[in-house]
């Protein structure tokens, strides 16, 4: 009956639906970074007392929603956009990192998980760049830290370094690696299909 | 009250319709034509809808009805405008002869008017009100989620508050408070809302999607009836899809049912056996397979309604149509009411609540095998309450759950609510309502697998069990597929399944039918009956009275009373007095306190009344002002000016310390933290206290490290309490109206964040079945991941429909919005930035005076 289809070219406008979940995953997110603070204080503190600086490790647990977004969305600014919601939210609960402070955090988090999609024109979605992208933001991270709260730190110095090293690894793993696979896992029950990255995912159609 | 600069009028006191323009009394109304029209979603083999010629006539109301799976609301989307794009009018061709692919990956065909005018065109001329009432309230006070549609369509400010007045009057909750929150409104309440909301922008054509499916009783009356009441007003033209179609035969005049043809010209209206959706092998096109008068359709002997899955109305419905009592194979000679003598499971002076408080109290009911228990009673009454504590995930308020020694057994323990995880699975059992809070693996036989192997069973017993089981609910074909993908009716076969799987001898379901066709209904009911032959205990939380009459359970009805003691005055007009069938015996009444019907107290703005009049904008800048300077010098002097100025500053507007310390306090324990950092790697100098590995204290380590922490504290103190309390709705509307960005941004991220409290009680249920399922016994790392990811899937799903109601109401074109809150500035704004760049400026200046100013520590 159709002789043809018109296929459509991928566009980088943000449809509505993309919207609302990038500003969903942003939500959830900071509920997960509400819950991670909870159960990490203890982490936390003796990972500091085994070598310092190495508890960076577990920064990237603050660092997923920017690189998840972006993938499941493929949009410029998902993941910039995604963390200002999750930023805006905890400042207005009143939280840990002290209100508005969060707001800044996020943004620079989340522009520098964009940077990765950014280098390669929004054309890129891999795990290469999803890993970088999680790194980057690692790096984000770290250079906040050293910029307001630890400046009386050297940054060259060796708790600055582990810092540095860990952060990022932490960013790579949990928010570049893991965010792959989970994007992955929930490409598969389904939810992504009005997404071009959902439809890459194969499974079993019926 | 509310903040300052949001005005709009706080009560719907005024009914004025002078003008006629925003008046829903309106008549208007419109023909709406399908052209050959056909979608196929992304990620499917088949279209949903192809090839659809129907034409529905100015003021026309008409019940669609088909199979499970035939499209219906897929066609109701497209009608509304929600599927594909305008792509294929630049081609130029005749549209019907072309497929055009969408941007969701979804392909069209055809197209769909509204009084020939294309539906992607036509915004505000089509309202549509969806099945499940919690996904189309977008924002959190209820008037705006009315206002959201005019603003959408650019109505005046004035205007759109007279048509939100005039709007929730013709849905019957005229004079409701605007701004009060929708979390506390009932299903019934919440679905009328969603009705204004689509009133609201006074639509030609009104699409109903099984808009009572979800709803208790009394809730679907309160639908039907603001539905009739529209309707005569506005005489609009009408499309409803509904399973249970008794309710709303008085307004119908015409009834279309859908059927499929194939290549070789066969017909089909019906699923077979036990699928849940219509084969659509070698499918052709979508057909109408009957078009008449109710009477003409419902008499039609060549349809089989109750296979479609239809209650057919009362008026038409043949003898063998009726629900009567059913039967199972191997069916114990034992009435289901009463069981078997012995008690399995039995509450002692059970006192129930969530938070500590009791909302009923002094409960004893004993619970027998092989008898089927329903919990009923009103919304929000607390049987879901019950049935949590019932179910060992529910701390009771006092008094005690015990289970019998035999179902303990070999435990020593007999309160479910100090066994572990592991324990309580093969014991109780809980199916949640929403099956994805139930979901643990991906796979459909993993999951009917996880009770046996959490419960010590090995895995090829385990895998025979679960195969068995997926034979027994007809969902074996699919044991490979990830169990999110199911359809609905399959989802909650498939947790039905994975609950029985670990064996347990209380198995408690959740609204086990609620939002269910016929045909799934009664599948579902069969399937419960059938497991009295295991001699499994039931307890079925429903609203349901033909699922009472099937069941031929007891019932236990909570009813609301002021005082416990009146409760036997109440019992003539109970739901259990409905509920009961005649031959049935006594129900057992359980009084509970009444539910609260609030008003919602609005919570200010901030604890200052200066602080909560100042624009929430010019709040969030001045944080940052009173904030950000502190971090070009690393200083004690500067740090602990600024801190006591800003103690002053707040003590003044209406602060006290203590209130201060405990609206911060995280920081309070943050700042020594970094502070014993810097101490002890801090930037060196001076004499050296202590070395040690790479610590090393020194003069000037121990001075950066008394800095630092002064300035977490004189950073943080303003950042927060300047910001806390700022209502997200105002913030949004500054953004918009004030810094300009993007309305389509704003307010999509204004409406992610009302799911925030939404996606808290997800996590809850998700942990609650957790520990239902035999999980809740990892450490919290183990469990934590697993958990998050449901979360996360819970979350996408949830987006993804708010989008759509987000766009039912004509939200994300790049049309001009109106804005029908006002975000105000005010000479005292200006005067508060002032003030906060005051505070740090000072403590820099006093530093370099004191001579400690030291750029960013060095």
């Amino acid at each position: 009956m159709s002789a043809s289809i018109v296929e459509a070219k991928p566009i980088l406008k943000w449809r509505v639906v993309d919207i609302a979940v990038a500003s969903v995953i942003g939500v959830a997110s900071s509920l997960i970074y509400w819950f991670v603070s909870f159960i990490s204080t203890v982490p936390w503190s003796l990972l500091e007392s085994v070598v310092p600086g190495f508890a960076g490790i577990i920064n990237g647990l603050w660092l997923f929603a920017g690189p998840l977004a972006a993938i499941i969305v493929r949009k410029p600014g998902a993941a910039l956009y995604a963390e200002i919601v999750a930023g805006v939210l905890e400042a207005l609960i009143g939280n840990m990192w002290g209100g508005v402070e969060t707001f800044l955090m996020a943004l620079v988090q989340g522009l520098f998980a964009e940077i990765a999609f950014m280098i390669f024109a929004y054309k890129k979605w891999n795990l290469g760049v999803t890993v970088l992208s999680g790194a980057l933001s690692g790096l984000g991270c770290w250079g906040y830290s050293f910029f307001t709260h630890l400046q009386a730190i050297d940054l060259t110095g060796s708790y600055g370094i582990v810092y540095l090293i860990t952060t990022v690894i932490s960013g790579a793993l949990i928010a570049g690696l893991a965010m792959w696979y989970l994007y992955i896992g929930i490409a598969k029950t389904g939810a992504l299909d009005q997404f071009a990255s959902g439809r890459q995912v194969k499974r079993v159609k019926r | 009250m509310k903040s300052a600069h949001a005005q709009h009028p706080v009560h719907s006191e005024d009914h004025g319709d002078q003008e006629g323009d925003h008046s829903v009394h309106k008549e208007r109304n419109a023909t709406l034509r399908f052209e050959h029209w056909g979608y196929r979603h992304a990620s499917r083999n088949h279209f949903a809808v192809r090839g659809l010629n129907l034409t529905i006539r100015p003021g026309e109301h008409v019940l669609l009805l088909g199979a499970s799976g035939i499209g219906k609301s897929t066609i109701l989307e497209g009608a509304a405008g929600l599927l594909g794009d305008m792509a294929g009018e630049q081609a130029g061709t005749p549209q019907h002869q072309v497929a055009v692919e969408d941007a969701d990956g979804g392909i069209t065909e055809g197209r769909i008017t509204v009084d020939d005018v294309d539906v992607h065109q036509a915004r505000g001329r089509i309202g549509l009100v969806l099945q499940d009432p919690d996904a189309q309230a977008i924002f959190q006070r209820l008037g705006d989620n009315v206002v959201f549609g005019p603003e959408n369509l650019d109505v005046p400010r004035d205007i759109a508050w007279q048509r939100v007045n005039a709007a929730l009057d013709a849905v019957g909750m005229a004079g409701v408070q605007l701004d009060r929150s929708v979390m506390h409104l009932s299903g019934g309440q919440m679905q009328r809302l969603a009705l204004a909301g689509a009133l609201a922008m006074q639509p030609d054509v009104l699409l109903l999607d099984e808009p009572t499916a979800n709803l208790d009783p009394d809730g679907v009356v309160q639908v039907v009836r603001a539905v009739h009441d529209v309707l005569d007003q506005t005489k609009a033209t009408m499309v409803l899809v509904e399973h249970r179609a008794d309710r709303w035969i008085d307004m119908i005049d015409r009834v279309v049912v859908l059927g499929l043809e194939t290549d070789n010209d066969v017909r089909k209206i019906n699923q077979n056996g036990f699928d849940d959706e219509i084969n659509r092998d070698r499918f052709r096109n979508t057909v109408i397979v009957a078009d008449g008068t109710p009477e003409q359709v419902f008499t039609d002997r060549n349809i089989d309604f109750n296979e479609l899955g239809i209650w057919v109305p009362q008026r038409f419905r043949a003898p063998e149509d009726e629900i009567q009592r059913i039967h199972t194979a191997d069916e114990p000679d034992y009435p289901a009411e009463t069981g078997l003598p012995q008690t399995v499971l039995q509450t002692k002076e059970l006192g129930i609540g969530r938070n500590g408080t009791a909302i009923a109290e002094h409960i004893s009911i004993d619970f027998h095998p092989g008898q089927i228990t329903a919990l009923v009673g009103a919304n929000g009454a607390g049987k879901s309450t019950l049935s949590l504590t019932l179910a060992g995930l529910l701390q009771p308020v006092n008094g005690e759950v015990v289970a019998s020694d035999e179902l303990a057994a070999p435990l020593t323990k007999v309160w479910p609510i100090d066994w572990t995880s592991r324990q309580l699975a093969s014991r109780i059992s809980y199916v949640f309502q929403n099956p994805e809070h139930q979901f643990a693996c991906s796979s459909v036989i993993d999951e009917v697998m996880l009770g046996p192997l959490r419960t010590g069973v090995e895995e090829a017993k385990a895998r025979e069990r679960g195969m068995d089981l997926l034979r027994r609910f007809h969902l074996n074909q699919y044991a490979h597929m990830n169990p999110y993908t199911l359809s609905g009716g399959e989802k909650r076969r498939l947790t039905v399944a994975a609950a029985l799987a670990s064996m347990p001898r209380v198995l408690i379901l959740d609204e086990p039918t609620f939002g269910q066709d016929r045909r799934t209904w009664m599948q579902i009911v069969h399937l419960i009956h059938d497991l009295r032959s295991d001699g499994v205990s039931i307890i079925v939380v429903t609203h349901d009275r033909e699922l009472v009459t099937a069941l031929g359970a007891r019932v236990i009805e909570l009813v609301p009373t002021e005082h416990p003691r009146d409760f036997a005055d109440n019992t003539a007009e109970t739901v259990a007095a409905q509920l009961l069938a005649p031959d049935a015996g006594e129900a057992t009444l359980v009084p509970v306190s009444r539910v609260n019907e609030r008003e919602d107290v609005i919570k200010p703005a901030s604890r200052s009344r200066y602080l909560a009049s100042i624009n929430p904008v010019y709040r969030l800048f001045g944080a940052f002002l009173a904030s950000l300077p502190l971090l070009l010098s690393l200083d004690w002097v500067s740090a602990a000016v600024a801190l006591g100025l800003e103690f002053i500053v707040l003590m003044a507007i209406g602060f006290t310390p203590w209130r201060i310390v405990r609206s911060t306090w995280p920081i309070f324990i943050g700042a020594p933290g970094s502070a014993l950092a810097v101490l002890l790697y801090g930037k060196a100098g001076g004499d050296t206290w202590w070395q040690w590995g790479w610590i090393n204290i020194t003069d000037r380590s121990a001075e950066l490290a008394l800095a630092t922490g002064l300035r977490i504290l004189a950073i943080g103190i303003p950042a927060i309490i300047a910001v806390l309390g700022i209502d997200a709705t105002d913030l949004a509307d500054g953004f918009s109206q004030i810094l300009h960005l993007p309305d389509r941004f704003v307010y999509g991220g204004l409406a992610g964040m009302r799911l925030f409290s939404v996606l808290q009680d997800d996590w809850a249920a998700l942990t609650a079945s957790r520990r239902s399922r035999g999980l809740g016994d990892d450490n919290a790392v183990a469990s934590f991941f697993p958990q998050a990811f449901a979360l996360l899937v819970l979350s996408i799903r949830r987006s993804t429909t708010l989008a759509v109601a987000m766009q039912a109401r004509g939200f994300g074109s790049d049309a001009p919005r109106s804005h029908a809150r006002v975000s105000t500035v005010h000479a005292r704004d200006w005067v508060f930035l002032v003030i906060c760049l005051l505070m740090p400026v000072i403590a820099l200046v006093s530093a370099g005076f004191a001579g400690t100013f030291s750029f960013m520590g060095n």
